[in-house]
Parts: structure tokens; sequence; C-alpha cells
């Protein structure tokens, strides 16, 4: 089940929505439970990361959708020292925090927010999906991005 | 295939200029080029603008202040390849003859900071904060660091290098010298990436006059070949900058400064062994690193040591950015690859004075920005 961009009531009462279209696989009742989406090619193989009609690598149409794998490593990273530009709706006021290119078990690595200590970031590095709440819209919908945290915490 | 030339040059320095209008510095640079050339503004048959940041129809704008001839006047924008892909598309018109005459032109006014994320990202990434442009770069130095041992002293050295070199530019914005010391200690913007590291969005021109071979030979000064400008963007996952958001594994196309040198040198007949100087993109001192290897400099991996045993000085084997590089002019985006061009031109010329590289006579020219837009161009004294 695809979680769109329109703002849904849950079953909670609580009125939720997508940071962008198409990035999650699964309902917004259960965000812990959701998965980054994925559609895979039948005609060349290849995985790419969100909800495509049309494979992004050789254009073929006969394209399947599916959630991603919830844990990956960290193929890189690096971290912010200052406030990204624009409309960003992260922390405020801003801290620094690590982005990372998350490499996952179906072929394709994603760019994403690493919720942990700076310190703590090393490539290799498991990491679990750990979608969240970025912000409310003016109405109060809840706006659920996605972000990774380490799979195993007391691991240093 | 028939050669285009570069019969004159111009350049404005790069830097900020508050009280100057767009306007005034692109006709002051396209008269300079003119100039040089010994070209007439009424000869020119077909004129491109390179640009990212002005707005519409600013090429005519531009030269309308020497003159409304009714020539075509195009506008053309690659993100940080601009300049090339107006240089390209001058080439292509004097190839298909339908000018014997050409002038191309970058001009950039730029907004202070890191660039408008609107501009080439989608609102989810903006509001999730994955869109500085320095994050990128400084996540392929990582990676780079990881597998090939490059350090964090030899992406310094490069910076050390084009600090140093741009004390002999006059049209460089910073011309200043930075001990190793002072770039190391540099804050960090995007780790492992430092202050000192990375270049300034700032404003400027340059500005070609191409001609056909037998504009060349009318020509009264010394002109260059142009003998190939390729243009490539990146195939799917071959490039890791902004505004990717993902990367594809296994796919295994090569990176686009690989696949347009590859077509560039092609085209010249020539491979690395035989350019003498090269301008490449040091957006960060990393990007410079990069370069060397996937430019042929060397092999896969050895572009720090590359560096650190001088290699890519002035006086080196294979000099690298002999103008002080992106990082000391700053970075007017449409401006860039052809002041990248001009400095080429001075140093096959006999005329880049303390920049000189001794007996230049094949340069090469490296852009690529955004989306992976990569511009190769090899020019022949």
């Amino acid at each position: 089940m695809m979680a769109d961009g329109l703002s849904k009531a849950c079953t909670c009462g609580v009125r939720r929505r997508p940071v962008g279209e198409g990035l999650f696989v699964g309902s917004l009742d259960r965000p812990e439970e959701l998965c980054l989406a994925g559609t895979r090619c039948l005609s060349c193989g290849v995985t790419s990361f969100g909800t495509r009609s049309l494979c992004p690598n050789c254009g073929g149409s006969d394209t399947r959708h599916f959630g991603l794998a919830r844990q990956g490593t960290i193929k890189t990273f690096s971290v912010l020292r200052h406030r990204p530009p624009g409309n960003y709706r992260g922390q405020d006021p801003f801290e620094p925090f690590a982005v990372g290119l998350v490499s996952l078990p179906d072929g394709v690595a994603v760019v994403s927010p690493l919720a942990m200590a700076i310190t703590d970031v090393r490539i290799g590095k498991s990491v679990s999906l750990a979608p969240h709440v970025l912000h409310c819209d003016q109405d109060g919908t809840e706006v659920i991005a996605f972000r990774f945290v380490p799979s195993f915490p007391e691991e240093k | 295939m028939s050669s285009v030339y570069v019969l004159g040059v111009g350049m404005h320095p790069f830097g900020r200029f508050p009280d100057k209008s767009y306007q005034d510095i692109g006709a002051e640079t396209a008269l300079a080029a003119l100039q040089d050339a010994g070209v007439n503004w009424n000869r020119i048959e077909t004129c491109y603008l390179a640009s990212m940041f002005l707005p519409a129809t600013s090429g005519a704008r531009i030269m309308r202040q020497l003159g409304s001839t009714s020539i075509p006047i195009c506008d053309i924008e690659a993100a940080c390849a601009s300049g090339g892909v107006a240089l390209r598309q001058a080439m292509l018109a004097i190839r298909a003859g339908e000018a014997d005459l050409a002038l191309v032109i970058g001009v950039e006014k730029m907004p202070r900071g890191f660039m408008d994320p609107a501009a080439i990202y989608e609102p989810w990434q903006i509001e999730m904060g994955i869109t500085a442009g320095p994050s990128y770069w400084a996540m392929r130095a990582r990676q780079h660091m990881e597998a090939f041992g490059t350090t964090e002293e030899q992406i310094a050295r490069v910076a050390h290098k084009n600090h140093r070199n741009s004390i002999h530019n006059p049209k460089a914005m910073h011309r200043k010298a930075y001990s190793m010391e002072e770039i190391l200690g540099s804050r960090l913007v995007c780790d492992p990436i430092r202050l000192l590291e990375i270049c300034s969005p700032n404003e400027g021109a340059a500005a070609l006059v191409l001609g056909s071979k037998r504009a060349a030979e009318q020509a009264a000064g010394r002109s260059i070949a142009v003998v190939a400008c390729e243009h490539v963007i990146a195939q799917y996952s071959a490039d890791f900058r902004g505004p990717v958001h993902s990367l594809s594994e296994g796919v295994g196309y090569p990176t686009p400064t690989e696949a347009a040198a590859r077509r560039a040198y092609e085209r010249a007949s020539m491979g690395p062994d035989d350019i003498d100087c090269f301008e490449v993109q040091d957006t960060d001192a990393f990007c410079e690193i990069e370069a060397y290897e996937e430019l042929g400099l060397c092999a896969a991996g050895e572009g720090g040591s590359l560096i650190e045993r001088g290699v890519t000085e002035i006086g080196g084997a294979r000099p690298v950015n002999m103008s002080g590089g992106l990082i000391s002019k700053g970075e007017p985006v449409g401006a860039s690859h052809l002041g990248q061009i001009v400095e080429l031109v001075e140093q096959l010329r006999g005329q880049a004075q303390a920049r000189q590289v001794e007996g230049a006579k094949v340069g090469l020219a490296h852009v690529l920005g955004a989306g992976g837009n990569c511009v190769v161009t090899i020019l022949k004294g």
C-alpha cells in the first residue's frame, strides 16, 4: 500500500502526510513500520529509490514497486556544520548533524540524515530506518520524513 | 572535422562589484575580447551568453551596449558547465558554415552563500536538509579517503597550491597564499572539507572571439585552435553530487569527467601525456584530486600522491590550475569555463608571465557541476 502525498486522518485521529510523494511504502498509521519505496525494473534489473513508473536507468516501463530493506550500512558520510540552505525544517536553532549515503541490500544507496552522535558515525556502521515527524503543517498535520539511526545503539 | 579558432580573449576580474551592473561587466569584457582579436562587433555573426543566474534575454541586453545588429544571441544555461556548452554551440555554428565569427561570453552575478536549493532540489530534500552542495563533495572525499587512503593533508595541499598560484593572477578574487596550518585550521564546512578548501560564488565575466579557419587566417594575432569541446551529462548513477538523492549500485557507467575526457582525447587524437597544462574543476580541493584521476593524469587512487609529489605545480610534469583555480578565483558560474580557456590561451601564447608553463603548446580545460554536467575542451597553440 502506497503512502501518497495527501494528508490522511489516521485511526488515532492525527492527520499525517509524507514529506514527499512516493517516498514511502506502508501505512501512515504506523510510521515506525514504513519502508522507503523502491522500484525494480524488469528490463534492466536495476533497483532505484522512489515510486517510478519508468526506470531511471533504461526508461523501461516494466517496473515493480516494493518496500526497500529497513537496515543498511553507511557507505560514506559528512557533517553539516552550517544550516542547510532554503526552507530547512529540521532542528531550530540549528545543530550540526551527520548526513550519509546509506547502502541498502536491495542494490540502492540513499542520501539521508543520520540521527546519531557525530563522533559515532563510521563507514560500514549498521543503521536502521527511523521515520519521524519532521515538522507540522499549519493545520497540525504531521509531516513524516526519514532518517537512519544506529542499528545497535550500544556499539561505538 | 574542421577546427575552430580562438582569435581573441577578454576577462573581467572575478570578485564582488556591487556598483557595477551585469550589462556593464559583460559589455566591457566583450569589447576586450573583440579588441584582442582585432575584430569589430559588427563582424560578429552569432553570439552565445553563458549564465545560470542572470535574467531572461540577458545576452541581448548586454550586447545592446555594443549595438543591436540583429544577429542571433542565445542564452545558455547548464549549471557550472554553462560556458563550455555555449562554446560548443558556437563551435557547431561555425563548423556548420553558419558563421565565420562568433562571440562567446559568460557573465555572472551570484548571491552569496550556499546556492538556492529550490533551483535544483525537490521541496522534501530541502525540508530534510540534504541539499548543501559541499556535503556531496565532502561525502565523495570521505569515500576516496576510505578506499585509497587519501589524507586531509593531501586535500589541503591542493588548496595550498591554488591559493599560492593566485598571487600571480590579477583576475583572481582572493590573491592570498595560506599556510598548510591555516588551511587545515580553517573551519569545517562539511567534514572533511574546510572553508579555505572551497570556492566562493561571486561575479565576473570572460569572453572569446571564435572564428573559422578562414577567419583565423585573416586575423592579425596568433590564433589558438579548439581541437575538442565535448559536453556530457552524467549517465544514471554515474555521478554523486546534488541534486541526486540516491544511487543504484552496480550500474557501472563512466563518470561524466571520464566520458567527456575520453571523447575529447579521441576527437583531438591525443592522450593525457600530450597535454602541457590543465585547468580543472576545483569547487573544492578534493574535486581536483578526483579530476587528476578521471582525466587520466594518474591511476585511480593516486591523485593524493600526485599533489603531494608536486607533479601538478606550475613547474611540475603536469601543471594544474596555474590560474589559482576556482578556489582562489571564485566561481561566477557562467564565466567559469571561459575563464579557464582565457588562462589556457595566455599560456599557449606565452603570455602567462609568472604563471607560465614553459613551452606550453596544448591545454585542457575541465568543468563539472550540478546534475553531472561536464565539458572538456582541448586547445592547441
